[in-house]
């Protein structure tokens, strides 16, 4: 019973990190139809973000809105700078933002250098509940991941802002000739993805390590839960961080990690098998 | 308010389909637009409200230069289009489109074609017939503040009692010092309301004139003939 | 569509070929910021980019201060008068492939920072066979089809005499046929799982044997602790670390409670975490690097399976991933590694307050990647003087038996072509620095080979 709770409390933790991470990821795919492929490197400047706070004697609650402002002006100023000019061609954004995730990694190693970076778990220990001790961290992070996740989706399915989003997914031109600025709204769009890139990798920071290539293995969890998840619909990535989350946990719990990864690329075979998803399924 | 075109140039994916076309419309004056399928009527639509940019030529809207902007500029700026194909969000909910549109009151909206559309503001666009997708398109763009109107064959596939309704809103609007550039494929509608005609075929105008002229029915039955 | 399409095509097609281009030249740009993978270049040039300070001279035959030399050749005949005249002529060139970028670049700065001293030392004592050498570097960036490309340019463009490589298992599998089919000498001096035997290779890394078979015993002795869950990536070197590992407990009456391997890159430990808190263990055997060590041992602490809980007995923590752990989660683990910079002998105290005098306090510390490295290159130096050739097979005869003393104690070349070395065992203080606890010397490699 005991062992059975803390599996679904390890799926939870599993699931919201899932869920932050890739909800970005999902954002800009789901919006805009860009591949992102430098959301990793925007997780692992979070993490940076994280590392400077503590390096700097500050609390490492204050990173996680830190990071969200940071990647938001970061994010936005790509969108205007490369994005912008290239985003109804897919497999341009491919070849870009490959470039730009190189870029980042290098530009990090130069400012951080490789070693490896870390930051102190702000609440250490175990807390006990539903019977069973629990990391307290864990508990903190489900909470704000979670909230981050609802917040973003509330902010995009009930807001003028959202419904601007939305109709420029269904239809840019009429949206256009309905008198939405759409360069603001992918602008915009593009910075809250990437501030919750953001806050993902402040949240993660002291869970492990931070170094220039930490964002690498994000990357593929993150398309992992917006293909299951399916691209069109934002709450997707729920779907699909709980899909994965699931599957990943339920496997190393009967086999191992190993067959958890990879359980979850063949379940993205399947996925993209059953869908049949073309790349530029989401912007059509 | 008046909108001018000098010239005007545009296509798709470099083929021309315009080939300098000029034109007017005033405040208070509806000038309808005929000609034939692929005489590029469409075109010259996407190209005024900017999602065709314009290969030549200009845009002047009460004088000023619109040729370069975005289409949110142009419709602050006072353009509306209802368009042909496609008029609404098919995904999003009646309401939405009517929210989008600027429109805090969709029942107020809703209400421009009497009972057809009422109490369907939280039904999905798409789930509306064709007609109804077209009046409700139709419905907004009216409902809106804009001073020019362009309405791409508003009437394609809308009953005769509503055609009828129609008719009398854009009445309405021109006699409130609305511009509005009527593009039709059909005659009936067009002759009715018209203050002037322009003619256009193969991209360009071939034929123009003023309501009050005698043998206009003939010309314009001559230019639409198969 | 069509239209919406259409009219993107004309107008941005430009654009975007130019943007491309600009990405890519911004993306090379940032990247010759460090180095090109596949680049190979003197050492002098790469090696201490940050070390401007240090008289990095690119004349091999000027060499300032023949002081330190704090390895002594004993090696046998090697012509060698007492005041070695200043090598002159050809330069004996010393190819080392290593990893300076992508995950295990980390312990890239080491190497190329004693690639310095491997170039002073060895010409201070007066070259090979009379002399000057000069150190290649070449970048594999952890990435085998790099490290092919990184062999060829040492053999190929370099013509280097000798390769010394510290990479992993993948680089050298992919490098390895270059080196036979030149006839290159190629002296893999990293730690690894064992097992290789080629006519042109010799091993001088630690081998799992080495480091578990004293140490595992001991570790039970010391600790009281017998039942033992191992935790490892998903490669071959944990895979093989382990199969030893269970012989070693089993033969010193020990359990093993667990055996999991992860895949490299893993965040989460969160399941296994929960494995090891409900299987008993008494010690923990953790054979996983770099970001993956430090998430699961600052995950593990909040699971109540730190090290104040479940002692660990590592075969690769070392100390720039110990330093992120922080004291109060390593605090008492045990490492066991054939070098660690503590290692208590004068000569090693020079060499390592040399090491921090010319590369600054806070230089990347010099650890067993960077120790096996510089040990190789002096032992390829007295086999080619007692060869007196730098000929592939007449150093590799001299090099099978000989014996030598460097900072990391004495060493000898075994008949199975890998090296027999003491190995440390250093515990980790609650300030954070490693103590020497346990050495045994001259352990010998349990490899079998015969090229």
């Amino acid at each position: 019973m005991d062992a059975l709770t803390l599996e679904l409390l390890n799926g939870l933790s599993t699931f919201a990190t899932l869920g932050v991470v890739a909800l970005g990821l999902g954002i800009v795919f789901g919006l805009m139809g860009i591949i992102n492929l430098a959301h990793g490197e925007f997780v692992m400047i979070g993490a940076y973000v994280s590392y400077v706070v503590h390096a700097n004697g500050f609390s490492h609650w204050l990173s996680v809105p830190l990071a969200a402002v940071v990647l938001f002006v970061l994010g936005g100023a790509i969108e205007l700078t490369l994005i912008r000019r290239i985003h109804r061609q897919p497999e341009v954004t491919i070849l870009a933002t490959f470039g730009l995730s190189v870029c980042l990694r290098q530009v990090a190693e130069l400012v951080f250098t490789k070693d490896f970076r870390g930051v102190p778990n702000p609440v250490p220990g175990a807390t006990r509940a539903f019977g069973v001790l629990f990391p307290t961290y864990r508990y903190v992070l489900i909470g704000i991941a979670v909230a981050v996740v609802v917040a973003t989706l509330l902010a995009f399915t009930k807001s003028r802002f959202g419904l601007t989003v939305r109709a420029i997914v269904a239809d840019r031109d009429l949206a256009e000739a309905s008198g939405i600025r759409t360069g603001i709204a992918n602008l915009c769009a593009f910075g809250i993805g990437a501030a919750t890139a953001g806050i993902a990798g402040a949240l993660v920071a002291p869970l492990g390590a931070i170094e220039p290539q930490a964002g690498l293995a994000y990357l593929p969890g993150a398309f992992l839960v917006v293909i299951v998840g399916g691209f069109n619909k934002l709450w997707g990535v729920v779907v699909g961080a709980l899909i994965v989350a699931g599957v990943q946990t339920g496997v190393i719990h009967f086999y191992d990690a190993v067959w958890a990864q990879i359980a979850s690329l063949g379940l993205a075979v399947a996925v993209l098998q059953f869908r049949r998803v073309s790349v530029e399924g989401a912007s059509a | 308010m008046r909108l001018e075109a000098h010239e005007l140039r545009s296509g798709h994916g470099g083929v021309p389909v315009l080939h300098g076309v000029s034109f007017c419309v005033g405040g208070g004056e509806i000038v309808a637009l005929v000609g034939r399928n692929g005489a590029g009527k469409t075109t010259l639509v996407k190209t005024v409200v900017g999602l065709l940019r314009a290969t030549g030529g200009q845009l002047l809207l009460d004088g000023e230069q619109i040729t370069r902007h975005p289409p949110s500029r142009r419709i602050r700026a006072g353009l509306r289009a209802a368009f042909q194909e496609r008029p609404l969000f098919s995904q999003l909910s009646v309401a939405d489109n009517l929210r989008l549109s600027g429109h805090p009151v969709p029942e107020h909206v809703l209400a421009v074609f009497g009972d057809s559309l009422a109490g369907r503001s939280a039904q999905r666009a798409g789930t509306l017939s064709g007609g109804e997708q077209k009046m409700l398109a139709a419905a907004s763009a009216l409902a809106s503040t804009a001073s020019i109107l362009l309405m791409d064959e508003p009437t394609e596939g809308l009953q005769p009692s509503n055609v009828e309704v129609l008719g009398d809103r854009l009445d309405a609007a021109r006699n409130s010092g609305r511009g509005i550039l009527l593009v039709e494929q059909h005659l009936a509608l067009a002759t009715r309301l018209a203050d002037r005609f322009i003619v256009l075929s193969k991209g360009e105008i071939v034929d123009s004139g003023s309501a009050g002229e005698r043998d206009l029915a003939d010309r314009l039955s001559r230019h639409l003939a198969i | 569509m069509g239209q919406r399409r259409s009219r993107l095509t004309r107008s941005s097609g430009r654009t975007a070929v130019m943007l491309i281009a600009l990405i890519s030249m911004i993306a090379a740009a940032c990247g010759t910021s460090d180095d090109d993978p596949a680049e190979a270049e003197p050492a002098s040039a790469t090696a201490a980019p940050a070390a401007d300070d240090g008289p990095a001279s690119t004349e091999p035959a000027t060499e300032p201060e023949p002081d330190s030399a704090p390895a002594t050749t004993e090696a046998a005949d090697a012509a060698e008068p007492d005041e070695p005249a200043a090598p002159s002529g050809e330069p004996v060139r010393i190819g080392i492939l290593f990893s300076n970028s992508g995950p295990a670049g980390i312990f890239g700065q080491p190497t190329a920072n004693i690639a310095e001293f491997i170039e002073e030392d060895i010409n201070a004592a007066g070259g090979i066979n009379g002399r000057p050498v000069e150190t290649y570097l070449a970048d594999d960036a952890t990435d085998p089809a790099i490290g092919r490309q990184a062999m060829e340019q040492l053999i190929e463009s370099d013509g280097v005499d000798v390769v010394l490589g510290t990479h992993s298992s993948a680089t050298r599998e992919a490098a390895k046929p270059l080196a036979e089919d030149a006839g290159v000498l190629y002296i893999y001096a990293a730690l690894y799982e064992g097992g290789e035997c080629s006519a042109v290779m010799f091993n001088t890394g630690e081998v799992p044997s080495q480091q578990l078979a004293p140490v595992i015993p001991w570790m039970m002795d010391e600790t009281g602790g017998s039942k033992w869950f191992l935790l490892g990536n998903d490669y071959v070197w944990p895979r093989r670390s382990f199969e030893l590992a269970r012989q070693y407990i089993e033969a010193a009456g020990g359990e093993v409670v667990g055996e999991e391997y992860v895949p490299l890159g893993t965040q989460d430990f969160s399941s296994v975490a929960q494995q090891i808190a409900g299987s008993g263990a008494e010690l923990i055997f953790p054979a996983l690097v770099g970001g993956d060590a430090i998430a699961f041992e600052t995950q593990a602490v909040d699971f109540g399976i730190g090290q104040d809980a479940i002692g660990r007995l590592a075969n690769i923590y070392e100390e720039n991933v110990l330093g992120v752990m922080g004291p109060s989660v390593t605090a008492g683990m045990r490492v066991t590694l054939g070098y660690f910079k503590e290692v208590d002998n004068a000569a090693n105290s020079e060499f390592v307050s040399r090491y921090y005098e010319r590369f600054g306090a806070d230089a990347p510390p010099h650890m067993t990647f960077s120790s096996h490295i510089y040990d190789a290159a002096l032992l390829y130096a007295a086999a080619a003087n007692a060869a007196g050739t730098t000929e592939t097979a007449a150093v590799a005869a001299a090099l099978e038996g000989l014996t030598l003393s460097t900072p990391t104690g004495d060493i000898a070349i075994t008949g199975s072509r890998h090296l027999s070395q003491p190995i440390y065992v250093a515990e980790i203080q609650s300030d954070g620095s490693q103590l020497i606890v346990q050495s045994f010397p001259s352990v010998e490699p349990d490899e079998t080979c015969t090229p």
